[in-house]
């Protein structure tokens, strides 16, 4: 397969995402919604951008407060307001949701 | 083509004058509806006295989702039209919460639509509850069985 970005430093580009947190996740977090630039190799994924917003200190550590390890099995994605899987490839400019256990109707 | 229609609404309303207002509108000449209404429970999940279940949802997304649940339902089930109508925000004892509605040329496909699609926006439309009470919140983790 041909590398997507030939020609770049190999830390890989940046990427920016709009991140958003819902419910119990977002009063755990401390925070419901904020933009996150993360390296985009290796992949970018909800599943690394997850352990990403755990360790990020920015000044105000906006993740520490969420489930640490690998993104719980009850908490789904949604990447530009559809379901995805946890090693959906992001691109610049995506809007990554990270969803706690739905109780509608 | 089905006719399809999905609000969310931000205060209390009244799921007969939805019901009545669709009738008016989307089954046509259709020959069988199903309809379902649900309300808040008296109580928590605890057994305590609920003061008011809050509703909080994807902007966004949730409007898409229930578009996209309801059209894939009625596709599958062949009906005519399906109503959908869900509250968002803080919603009180005995208040409804979603009313689900569908017009079929046959009742086995509009009760099976009605039932199929009620369960899919119960697990794969972006809300969540919190039930207030004793002044506390509290985030609902899962639904009520079936």
């Amino acid at each position: 397969m041909a590398d997507p970005d030939p020609g770049l430093e190999p830390r890989g580009r940046e990427i920016t995402l709009s991140v958003k947190l819902f419910a119990g996740l977002r009063e755990q977090a401390g925070w419901g919604e904020r933009m996150v630039t993360m390296v985009a190799r290796p992949a970018a994924t909800p599943q690394r951008l997850w352990q990403i917003l755990q360790i990020a200190k920015d000044g105000v550590q906006p993740g520490v407060s969420l489930p640490a390890g690998p993104l719980p099995e009850s908490v789904r994605v949604a990447v530009n307001q559809s379901f995805a899987e946890a090693d959906h490839l992001l691109v610049d400019g995506d809007e990554v949701a990270y969803l706690p256990a739905i109780s509608g109707g | 083509m089905t006719f399809l229609q999905v609000r969310l609404h931000p205060a209390r309303f009244d799921p007969l004058t939805s019901l009545a207002a669709w009738e008016c509108q989307g089954p046509g000449s259709t020959s069988a509806a199903a309809h379902f209404i649900g309300r808040v429970r008296a109580s928590s999940a605890g057994g305590q006295p609920l003061e008011a279940l809050e509703l909080e949802h994807y902007p966004g997304m949730t409007e898409r989702q229930l578009e996209r649940l309801a059209a894939d339902c009625a596709e599958r089930h062949g009906v005519a039209a399906v109503l959908v109508e869900h509250r968002i925000g803080l919603v009180l004892p005995g208040d409804a919460i979603v009313l689900v509605a569908v017009a079929a040329d046959r009742r086995g496909p509009a009760q099976r639509c009605c039932q199929e699609l009620l369960e899919a926006l119960k697990h794969d439309a972006p809300f969540w509850k919190r039930e207030w009470s004793g002044g506390k919140g509290t985030w609902i983790t899962g639904n009520t069985p079936l």
